[in-house]
């Protein structure tokens, strides 16, 4: 009953290796991105916070489909001779760098004030504060949403068969096109994109125990 | 120059402050010698937490300057009157020196006691992992907690968390320690740990400034005793002349509430 699934696994398999790729890529060095600039934005004074906001303003206030077609047809025209998979790479990060962004800024700032406080009477600088009181307490707090977002944005990476990147999505519409077993394809397919992000669940649960303390 | 020895610990010096339109600090000035213990009291609002929080530059002063055995405290004021801001560095350095126990405790809620204690002698002053150990043990024990090294602060009782917030700011082996209301969150059977610890710390000879409600306490404890009243000094003195004989109409309308003789 399987069996178009069956003989068209080896090419969905393919295809979901270049999802990974994405997804640790694009996603991973967003989120890097986005954890620096979140922190960087909740800890630096001056015009830094301003910039920061602007970025995240304009990078979510646009559809990342809108961003890949930008990234796709733009760069180039930009003199910047990029290949399609880096165009599409850049915008999944710049994406995902925003939300990450709030996330971390956010649990930066639900640091009580007063734990700063703390730190600050105790003798400690800025870094070591950030290190020891305000890091720890910021990472439980951002663990479950950041886990959200991760998944949200691996499910995001689908629109890069739009600009004609090939992934998992892109594969699976070519075999449908191909046999017509759209059904046991796409039931595939949602497997195959579940196994991608249940381990992220499985990871999230524990760094959350990891991190959390009794409150 | 004099030497650090007949210099006070603490000199405040025509001290201002705002918050916005509003005039918190309105030109105080006091002195505390080393090993005296001086009890704030007044209403509230009135600009005890702010005047404390000057003293460490958790708050900073608009106007007038602070010195720690001298040195000046977030401010050097030049010849020509103008300020500059000591580097981040400098007022590290000299946060070493003042310690400060917090109402609401403010224990660091993901390490356990232990931790919290040692953390800012390790981090901040360099001081050897083991011997900071050893010196949190003998901190806890002082305190009456030594079994608590290893809980959470949330397994501890208010009390307890104060008693823990001052060991840990013992830690440093501050010069001066601050209190401000460290009793008012506590619930009443648990009041009497904490002023016991602090008591104790008097009668070592630490220099503290304690701002406080517990006028008794403060009567007990104290070597001078000021009130203060919208951000200026009203009163000050031997705290049983200045609670018993009170000179000033706000004083003793303020006084008033606690309505008991002090002895
Ligand atoms: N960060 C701040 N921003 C604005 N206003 C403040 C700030 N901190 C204190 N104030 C105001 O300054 C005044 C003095 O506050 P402060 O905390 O020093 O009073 P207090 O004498 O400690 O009172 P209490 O006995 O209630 O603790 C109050 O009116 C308070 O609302
Ligand atoms: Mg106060």
């Amino acid at each position: 009953m399987f069996d178009v699934l069956g003989a068209n696994l080896p090419y969905l398999m393919k295809g979901a290796q270049q999802t990974l790729w994405l997804a640790i890529v694009g996603v991973g060095l967003g989120t890097l991105l986005g954890l620096v600039l979140g922190v960087t934005g909740a800890m630096v004074g001056g015009v830094v916070p301003a910039i920061v906001t602007t970025y995240v303003f304009v990078i979510r206030g646009i559809p990342v489909l809108v961003w890949m077609f930008l990234a796709y047809y733009m760069l180039p025209q930009l003199g910047l001779m990029v290949g399609d998979m880096t165009a599409v790479i850049g915008a999944l990060i710049l994406y995902t760098g925003a939300f990450v962004t709030e996330i971390a800024r956010g649990a930066v700032m639900a640091v009580p004030k007063h734990q700063t406080e703390a730190a600050k009477a105790l003798g400690m600088r800025k870094l070591t504060m950030l290190r020891l009181v305000i890091l720890p307490q910021a990472t439980s707090l951002s663990i479950p949403p950041l886990l959200n977002n991760s998944v949200m944005m691996i499910k995001a990476t689908s629109y890069v068969s739009v600009v004609g990147v090939w992934e998992l999505t892109y594969a699976a519409r070519e075999v449908v096109e191909r046999t017509l077993a759209a059904f046991q394809i796409f039931l595939g397919v949602m497997l195959i994109y579940f196994l991608i992000c249940y381990p992220l669940t499985l990871a999230a649960r524990y760094l959350e125990k990891r991190f959390s303390y009794e409150h | 120059m004099n030497t650090s020895a007949d210099m006070p610990m603490i000199r405040v010096r025509e001290v201002y402050k705002s918050f916005g339109d509003l005039k918190v600090l309105d030109g105080m000035s006091f002195d505390v010698s080393r090993g005296e213990v001086l009890a704030i009291i007044g209403p509230s609002g009135s600009g005890k937490s702010t005047m404390l929080r000057c003293l460490n530059f958790l708050e900073e002063h608009d106007a007038g300057e602070i010195f720690i055995e001298g040195e000046p405290l977030g401010y050097r004021v030049l010849d020509d009157g103008s300020r500059v801001r000591e580097s981040e560095a400098v007022i590290a350095r000299m946060r070493c020196d003042v310690g400060m126990v917090f109402q609401s405790f403010n224990l660091f809620p993901h390490r356990n006691v232990r931790q919290n204690i040692t953390m800012a002698p390790v981090s901040v002053k360099g001081v050897d992992k083991a011997e900071a150990n050893d010196r949190a043990e003998a901190l806890l024990e002082k305190v009456g907690l030594a079994e608590k090294a290893d809980e959470y602060p949330s397994r501890l009782s208010g009390g307890q968390q104060q008693r823990v917030a001052i060991a840990r700011a013992l830690a440093m082996e501050p010069k001066v320690m601050l209190f401000d209301e460290v009793t008012s969150a506590l619930d009443p059977e648990l009041v009497g740990e904490v002023l016991t610890v602090m008591q104790q710390l008097a009668e070592e000879g630490m220099t503290m400034v304690i701002v406080t409600h517990e006028m008794q306490f403060a009567h007990d404890v104290s070597d001078r005793l000021m009130f203060i009243d919208r951000g200026k000094v009203l009163e000050e003195g031997n705290p049983a002349e200045v609670l018993n004989m009170p000179k000033s109409a706000r004083l003793k309308d303020f006084l008033h509430r606690f309505s008991a003789s002090f002895s």
